[in-house]
């Protein structure tokens, strides 16, 4: 079955500015989308408004999952719907192991209403199972088995983060995964693993979308499709060649085509 | 606001006359009773405007010399399961039973009433001799000392290494109970073992109780106690306990204290590392709702060269609580060589709720290390966010921020078992589920297992002091 992530005229506010504009876009399981745009173009904020960070008000526009709404929802009842966002600087969690994250997501998502009340459904997961699956993930993305029992994020380098926070996204196995800026951070080898790892686990499966400054990430990971966000709006979008024409010419090729239009 | 409780000269008269007290001691009383009346919340100039006993209203608390002989029958209960271990039982403040079994008996470990004491003259001269010195500059002391009737006198022989944590109960099930215990503890020379305190009450308590101790504790050269205390307190009982601990040469004692119950609680520790070479560890968990009060106070007063001390406080708040956490590193002149650490963090659960961390050092010695840290945070709320994007309801990723805030200070706790109750009553208190009171009582291995201790199981004797 594939599902559909929709966004439709979505104007988004922070502190009472708007950051976003009119965006439009249609996301399917098994689709590969990138997100470009200069520093400050706003690529974080849409992921932040998707995933429903209380700072972000939707102004006007929708966000729909198989033509229902989500606006309404709290982050939590969002990652039920089968959202996944990877942050572009994930937060630190001391105290809280990978493991006992995971734990908790995975009871929360498997039975919402219960999730923290019910001792038995925590029980009833398959704890070794989880655990092994974890072991066999971190792996996948070149990290040993140390991080099980480590907190979250807590003195993990920047390449560590965003590999754990792919580690996450295997587990928990979204509809759709915001991944932002998943590529600083890591070096050359570290992109190429990680890539790898972001392919095998959507597995076609899993719409993407992927957010990045540069064209790095998307030589290892082909999108479907490109769009290209500026100030706040999506200016252009396209096939996988536009990014490599991005790479050549840089955003304000775009900006300047965009200008000769109006 | 000195009539915190109603409370005359005619009152610790009539207990002199009761306990059959020598006159000196009565007058001791008496200019303990004014020193209580004359001395303001906080004496020291960094703390004299932080105190808090917002909510305490006792004036329909009494002092109380009945003994209610029916014990309840889950408590009865609980008592035949640690038939072989050592413990003390207070019913309402009063001392109602004490174990020691046979094997520690002979082996010297004595726990008697202060009642023994007080009416002969000699023993309350060698009870106040035990104290070293005088604890009356803080009010509440000074008022446990005019009006104290209960206690036990601990003493621990040299060399004994106890293996079973040695229990100290108390069950509060009356109201309007004012209370005031003194307990001292001697642990002779090279003797180790681990107490656990715990305060419950239960039924349903609609006026205020006072529960006032003060502890006396002494270790001798290299002896080493561990200390668990947990206040379990339900809502109308106040707790107000001055604590102090005196090491000689190479001691260590380790509080390990959860402030989970209880409407005010008030609690000053004071660490005195008298002699070389000792140390003290101080941890501290609080966590607090609807309008509980925490006023903590922490002393770390290094006496001597090359002691240590860490003291480690964490507390959350929620609902309209509040938690004042004071701690003073002190190095004495001569206390060269000395290295102490004191941290307060608080964290806020929800708007309503407050804390302050009023961290103070003095220092008369240059050759020495002391270093504190101190904030209080709002819970994050990217980490919320965090959270909730993988799943996690607001209420479950407050509870698991929460747990985790205090989960490295829970890892130091050296008892497993107790790490664990630890554990159920914060989560517990998180969910908003009241634990009933059969299961309130830490159940360490030996109890769940329920089995016959043997001499190895119960004790050793040092080698040094083996027959």
């Amino acid at each position: 079955m594939i599902d559909v992530l929709t966004i439709e005229n979505l104007h988004v506010e922070v502190e009472g500015k708007e950051i976003l504009r009119n965006i439009n876009l249609e996301i399917k399981t098994g689709e590969i989308h990138a997100i470009m745009g200069p520093n400050g173009s706003g690529k974080s904020s849409l992921s932040l408004a998707i995933m429903g960070h209380p700072k972000y008000k939707i102004t006007k526009g929708d966000i729909k999952i198989n033509g229902e709404s989500i606006l309404g929802l709290t982050p939590d009842k969002r990652a039920q719907r089968g959202l996944f966002l990877s942050l572009q600087y994930p937060i630190s969690l001391p105290g809280v192991t990978l493991f006992s994250l995971i734990r908790a997501s995975l009871i929360a998502l498997k039975n919402p209403q219960e999730a923290g009340q019910n001792i038995q459904v925590k029980e009833a997961l398959p704890v070794l199972k989880i655990r092994q699956e974890l072991i066999e993930n971190l792996k996948l993305l070149g990290l040993n088995e140390s991080f099980v029992n480590r907190y979250v994020n807590e003195g993990f380098s920047g390449g560590e983060k965003k590999r754990t926070e792919i580690v996450q996204m295997a587990m928990i196995k979204p509809k759709f995964a915001i991944l932002d800026e998943t590529d600083s951070g890591l070096d050359i080898d570290g992109i190429k693993i990680v890539s790898n790892g972001i392919l095998q686990i959507a597995n076609k499966k899993i719409g993407l979308i992927l957010i990045t400054h540069y064209n790095r990430i998307l030589k290892f990971i082909r999108p479907d499709y490109v769009h290209v966000l500026v100030d706040g709006q999506i200016i252009d979008s396209g096939g996988p060649e536009l990014a490599d024409k991005l790479e050549e010419k840089g955003y304000n090729w775009l900006k300047e085509k965009d200008f000769q239009q109006i | 606001m000195n009539n915190i409780v109603e409370i005359s000269e005619e009152s610790i008269k009539e207990l002199a006359y009761i306990s059959n007290e020598p006159k000196w001691f009565t007058n001791y009383r008496l200019l303990a009773f004014e020193k209580f009346k004359k001395l303001p919340f906080e004496t020291s100039p960094l703390y004299v405007k932080h105190y808090d006993i917002s909510g305490m209203d006792l004036k329909n608390a009494k002092l109380d010399f009945t003994m209610d002989k029916t014990l309840p029958s889950v408590v009865e209960d609980f008592l035949k399961r640690l038939n072989y271990v050592p413990y003390i039982f207070f019913l309402d403040g009063r001392l109602y039973s004490i174990n020691i079994p046979d094997l520690l008996n002979k082996e010297g470990l004595s726990i008697e009433s202060i009642k023994n004491f007080l009416g002969k003259e000699e023993r309350i001269k060698e009870l106040l001799k035990i104290r070293q010195i005088e604890n009356d500059d803080d009010k509440f002391a000074a008022l446990n000392n005019a009006l104290f009737h209960e206690g036990f006198y601990m003493y621990i022989p040299a060399g004994m290494q106890l293996k079973v944590p040695l229990r100290i109960i108390n069950v509060v099930t009356k109201e309007n109970i004012l209370s005031f215990n003194q307990n001292f503890i001697i642990v002779g020379a090279d003797a180790n073992l681990a107490i656990i305190e715990e305060d419950y009450s239960f039924g349903n308590l609609n006026s205020q109780s006072l529960m006032s101790k003060n502890l006396n504790v002494i270790l001798r050269e290299n002896a080493k106690l561990e200390y668990v205390y947990i206040n379990g307190y339900e809502e109308n009982v106040n707790g107000i306990i001055f604590r102090r601990c005196i090491c000689e040469k190479d001691a260590s004692i380790a509080w390990y204290s959860g402030f989970f119950g209880g409407l005010v609680t008030r609690v000053k520790t004071d660490n005195r590392m008298h002699s070389q070479g000792s140390t003290s560890n101080n941890i501290e968990i609080i966590l607090g709702e609807k309008k509980q009060r925490f006023d903590l106070t922490a002393y770390l007063s290094h006496i001597a060269t090359y002691t240590k001390s860490v003291s480690l406080t964490r507390g959350a708040l929620k609902g309209e609580s509040r938690a004042l956490f004071k701690g003073m590193i002190k190095i004495y002149e001569n206390a060269k060589n000395s290295d102490a650490y004191l941290a307060e963090h608080a964290m806020i659960l929800n708007k309503g709720a407050r804390a302050d961390s009023i961290p103070g050092l003095e220092i008369a010695n240059n050759e020495v290390r002391a270093t504190h840290s101190a904030s209080v945070a709002q819970i994050d709320e990217e980490q919320i966010f965090y959270l909730m994007s993988r799943g996690l309801s607001e209420q479950e990723s407050k509870k698991l921020l929460t747990v985790s805030f205090f989960q490295q200070l829970i890892d130091q706790i050296p008892i497993e078992d107790v790490k664990t109750k630890f554990m159920e009553v914060i989560e517990s208190k998180l969910d908003n589920i009241k634990i009933p009171i059969e299961n309130k009582f830490v159940l360490t291995h030996e109890l769940k297992e329920a089995i016959v201790i043997t001499p190895e199981k119960l004790f050793q004797t040092h080698y040094k002091y083996r027959k």
